[in-house]
Order: C-alpha cells, then structure tokens, then sequence
C-alpha cells in the first residue's frame, strides 16, 4: 500500500470514520510491514494489541445447557419454597395459640325434655316441665282410678 | 430463532465477545467469567425480547456492558487502580515490547478512558462491530459513536506516544 494511501486512511481511522474494510486493510499493511514510518508505530502497536485482545478468551467455556437447566432446577426449587412458606404462614395463621383459645365451658345439662317436639336443654326449665307434666299425669292417673273405682263399686252392688 | 437449538448457537457465538468485553470493564478474568454465567441466565430468561431485537448482539453486549458495571460499582473498583505508570519503563529505561505486554499496556489504557469511549473502541477495534450496532448498545446515533471512537482512538495513541518517548529517554 501506498503511504499516500496509509496516511489517508490513518486519518480517517482517527476520525472514526473508517469502515471496517479499510481498518482490516490499515491492520494488514502494519501487520506484513516492517519499516513503518516513526509516525506510525504507535499505531502498529495498537493494531498489534487488538489483535492479540481478540484471541483473548476465557479458561472455561460456559456450557449453555447446564446453566439452562440449572436455571429451570432453580425456578422449581424456589416455586416449591415459596408454596410451602405460604402453606406453613396459612397454618401458623389458622393455629390458634394458647392464649387464645376460648372454649366455652358448658356443662352437660342434667335435664333434658321435649316439649311439642323442642328439646329443652336448660336444667331448671326442663326440670319445672318435667314437674308439670309428671303432675298432669299424675292427676289424671288419680282421676281415672276414682272413675275405676266408681264403676267397680257399682258393679259389685248391682 | 426461539429454538433451544438457535438459542445456544446464538449464546456460543458471542462467549468470548461478551466475556472480552466484561474483562475490559472488570478487568479480572475470574470476575468475567461469573458475568458471563449471570449473563447467559438472564439472556435465557429474557430470550424472546433478546433473539427478537433488530440488533441481537448489541442488545446482549450492552446487558453484558451493564452487568459488568454494576459489579465494577458494587466492588467499588475505582478506575484510578488501574496505574499504566506500574506496567511501563523499567528503572533503568529498558522498554519491553513484547506483543503480549503491548497487548496489556493497551488493555489498560482502554480501561481507563470514559465509558462510552471505552465500550466504542473496544466493540469496532477488537470485536469488529459495525457503528450501528455500537449505537445500539450504547444507546445513541451513529454520529455519537463516531466521535467517541476517535476521541478513544487519539487517546490511546497519544498515551502510547507519551509513553514510548519515556521509554527512550
């Protein structure tokens, strides 16, 4: 290359106005020459570097599918986490603590009695009830045998 | 290109970019290997917005640029560590011109300029890319990138010069 040419396109290239055609040229013609101008060395020098930055590359390569599948083994794990904190947060919320029990103490009624059908499960009531009743049955039951007795008697003087 | 198939491809393709790229932000090679793990996990999770997006690559290299960044940020590694004075003349002016040495010289002078200047000259100058797909990672015109990118360029050849004439002296 011409060094009219070369400093023409170094011109450009320091603009930022190259494309990448003629900085694959510039990178070239340093490469292949030796007995470049004093101007230019640093500029060789930087080609030089550039290329040697590009062969750069890492020790490991990153295997793509085992980060994938890493990434989705994550996701299930933390799914799974986050649905058991919630399930135990529901439990402790739902658990009532010992301070907070309130079991209202009822005892077991000692009386119980229907009425037309309705139980009544208070003691007092149903034993008054009962009372009444019982004492209804027994009236009747006294009123009945006097009838019985009646006819008996008038049976026999017959 | 949503197949698993396409996807790994695509990923595969750009490795060693994403991880040249998160090295010349982070500048340690263990630390660019974790972003490029991290990266990959969120291109995959993000892999419909990604494969879709007019400039593929651009768009993956600028979560890398970020991702770089943010952990740069976080460690709190100032970019004043990077000290071009501790890789250059030995005491006695000898000047080592290895390719190697050059290539790390320059590595650091990379890194030492302004984002955007940095991410500019690296993606065209070792990555090759095109301006537009500069312009997209960095989110600005083309014009932008241009001007960017000779800044870098004049930056880093100015520091080299500097240094070469110690060197000499």
């Amino acid at each position: 290359m011409e060094l009219s040419r070369v400093k023409i396109l170094v011109d450009r290239y320091f603009d930022g106005l190259t494309s990448l055609d003629e900085e694959q040229e510039l990178a070239r013609y340093f490469a292949k020459n030796s007995d470049i101008p004093e101007e230019y060395q640093a500029v060789k020098m930087m080609f030089a570097s550039f290329d040697t930055l590009r062969e750069d590359t890492p020790k490991d390569k990153v295997e793509v599918k085992r980060r994938k599948a890493f990434t989705i083994s994550r996701r299930w794990i933390v799914g799974v986490a986050a649905v058991a904190a919630i399930l135990i947060g529901v439990a402790v919320a739902i658990t009532p603590t010992e301070d907070s029990i309130d079991i209202p103490v009822q005892a077991e009624p000692d009386y119980v009695c229907y009425v037309g059908g309705v139980k009544i499960e208070d003691d007092q009531l149903a034993y008054a009830e009962a009372s009444r009743l019982l004492s209804v049955v027994s009236e009747d039951m006294q009123s009945a045998m006097a009838e019985i007795n009646r006819l008996t008697y008038y049976n026999i003087v017959k | 290109m949503k197949t698993e198939a396409q996807y790994i491809e695509f990923v595969n393709s750009l490795h060693d970019t994403v991880y040249r790229l998160a090295r010349s932000i982070i500048m340690d090679d263990a630390e660019a290997e974790d972003i490029v793990q991290d990266l990959f996990e969120r291109v995959w999770r993000a892999r419909d917005t990604v494969l879709t997006n007019q400039y593929p690559r651009a768009y993956v290299c600028r979560m890398a640029h970020n991702l770089a960044i943010d952990r740069q940020r976080a460690k709190q590694r100032a970019q004043s560590f990077i000290c071009v004075d501790g890789v250059m003349p030995t005491a006695d002016g000898e000047h080592e011109t290895t390719t190697k040495d050059m290539a790390s010289l320059t590595r650091r002078l990379i890194a030492g300029l302004p984002e955007k200047q940095r991410v500019a000259i690296h993606m065209r100058d070792v990555e090759g890319y095109e301006i537009e797909e500069i312009a997209a990672l960095l989110e600005c015109d083309e014009a932008s990138v241009r001007m960017n990118l000779s800044r870098a360029r004049k930056s880093v050849r100015e520091q080299l010069i500097k240094l070469m004439n110690y060197g000499v002296k």
